[in-house]
C-alpha cells in the first residue's frame, strides 16, 4: 500500500468512515500489508490513550456542586436584551422578510408603473417642394405632435426679393 | 436527537427546571471532559461547563433541533474552550491553515509504533497521562478539539464538521494532522523518559 494520500484511507477506515464496498477494499489491503497494519495498531493504542487519560481526569473532578452551580448561574442571568432578541429574530426571520419585501415591490413596481408612452421625438421629415422658379418649398413633418402624431409645416421662401422679409 | 432528549429538552424549554438537571447531569461528564481536555485546568474546565449549561438554558428556545442536541452542546462548548484559550494568551500554536496546501504534506504520514516504540506499552497510567496532556498542548484548539471529539466522545466526521461550522473536509485534515503531531509528542515523551531511565 502506498503512503500519503493511501494514509487518509486508513484514518477514514479506522474512523468508520467509508462506504462497506471502499472499507472491504482497504481492510484487505490492509491484511496483505504489515505496515498498514502497523499504522492501525498505532492509532489505536493511541485512542486507547486519550480514552483513558479523559477518563481519568472526569473520574477526578467533582460534580456535586454544578447543578447548584448552574442553577445559581441562570437565576443571575439578565434577561435577552431587546438588540439580543432583534439580533435573533434579524438573524431568524430577516432573510424572510428581505425576500417578501422584494418580492413585493417587484409586484407593485410592475402593477402601479405607468404605460409605457413612447417618449417625444423631435425626429423630422424634411423634404423639398417644388413650388416655381422663383420660390423654394420645404416640407417639414414632424412626428409624435399633434392630434394625429404629426406635424407638417410647408415652408415657402420667394428667391426674387432677396434680402427682403 | 434522542427520544429522551428530545422530551428532556421539550420540557426544559416550558419551564421545568427538574428536566433540564436532567439535561446537566446527562452531559456534565462529557462536557466537562471536552473542556478539560481543551484546557487542562480542573478549575477552568468546571468553569467552562457551568458556563456551557448556563447558554444552553438561555438560547434554549433558539434551538430548532436541526442538529442533535449534543452536537449543538458541544458547539457551545468548544466555542467557550478556545474563548477562553485566547482570553488567557495560551494560545501558544498557530492553528493549521486547513486552506492552504502545505508543501510535503504528503510526506506527513502516520507512523507504525514498534512494541519497544509504543508509548503505551513502555509507560504507567500516571506517566501515559502526563504525556497525553503534554502532547495535546502542543496542538492547537481546533486541533485539539477534533482529537477530543472523536477519540474520547466518538462523533462522527459530519458531527464534527457541525460543532466546529466547517466542511467534512477540514475535519478530515485538521484529524489527520492532529493525530501525526500526537504521535510524534507521544514517542518524544518516550525518548525522555527513556533518557532518564539510562
Amino acid at each position: 500500500m502506498t503512503r500519503g494520500k493511501d494514509d487518509r484511507d486508513l484514518q477514514r477506515y479506522f474512523d468508520g468512515e467509508l462506504r462497506p464496498r471502499r472499507a472491504r477494499r482497504i481492510r484487505e489491503e490492509i491484511e496483505a500489508d504489515a505496515g498498514a497494519r502497523g499504522r492501525i495498531a498505532a492509532l489505536e493504542s493511541m485512542r486507547g490513550m486519550v480514552r483513558s487519560a479523559s477518563a481519568d481526569a472526569v473520574d477526578e473532578a467533582d460534580f456535586g456542586g454544578l447543578w447548584a452551580r448552574v442553577r445559581a448561574g441562570i437565576e443571575h442571568e439578565p434577561p435577552l436584551g431587546l438588540r439580543e432578541r432583534l439580533g435573533f429574530w434579524l438573524r431568524r426571520w430577516g432573510v424572510v422578510v428581505a425576500t417578501a419585501s422584494a418580492a413585493a415591490a417587484v409586484v407593485l413596481f410592475v402593477l402601479v408603473r405607468p404605460a409605457h408612452r413612447p417618449p417625444p421625438s423631435n425626429d423630422a421629415v424634411i423634404e423639398s417642394l417644388d413650388v416655381g422658379p422663383e420660390a423654394v418649398g420645404t416640407i417639414f413633418t414632424i412626428a409624435g405632435s399633434g392630434e394625429t402624431g404629426q406635424t407638417t409645416v410647408i415652408w415657402v421662401t420667394e428667391t426674387s426679393a432677396e434680402g427682403e422679409e | 436527537m434522542t427520544t429522551e432528549d428530545n422530551t428532556l429538552v421539550a420540557q426544559a424549554r416550558a419551564g421545568d427546571e427538574r428536566a433540564f438537571q436532567q439535561l446537566v447531569e446527562r452531559y456534565q461528564r462529557k462536557v466537562y471532559g471536552v473542556a478539560f481536555g481543551m484546557l487542562h485546568d480542573p478549575e477552568d474546565a468546571m468553569d467552562v461547563t457551568q458556563e456551557a449549561f448556563i447558554r444552553v438554558h438561555r438560547y434554549l428556545d433558539r434551538f430548532q433541533g436541526t442538529s442533535s442536541f449534543f452536537t449543538w452542546l458541544y458547539r457551545i462548548t468548544v466555542n467557550l474552550c478556545i474563548d477562553h484559550i485566547r482570553r488567557e494568551g495560551k494560545a501558544q500554536t498557530v492553528d493549521y491553515d486547513d486552506s492552504v496546501a502545505h508543501a510535503g504534506a504528503e510526506t506527513s504520514q502516520l507512523m507504525p509504533w514498534s512494541a519497544d516504540g509504543n508509548p503505551a506499552r513502555s509507560m504507567d497510567r500516571k506517566q501515559l497521562r502526563q504525556a497525553i496532556d503534554r502532547a495535546l498542548a502542543t496542538l492547537s484548539p481546533k486541533h485539539r478539539a477534533v482529537i477530543l471529539m472523536r477519540e474520547v466522545e466518538g462523533l462522527s466526521y459530519a458531527e464534527m464538521a457541525e460543532v466546529m461550522q466547517c466542511s467534512k473536509g477540514t475535519i478530515m485534515s485538521r484529524l489527520f494532522h492532529a493525530r501525526r503531531r500526537m504521535q510524534v509528542a507521544l514517542l518524544d515523551a518516550l525518548e525522555d523518559k527513556n533518557k532518564t531511565a539510562a
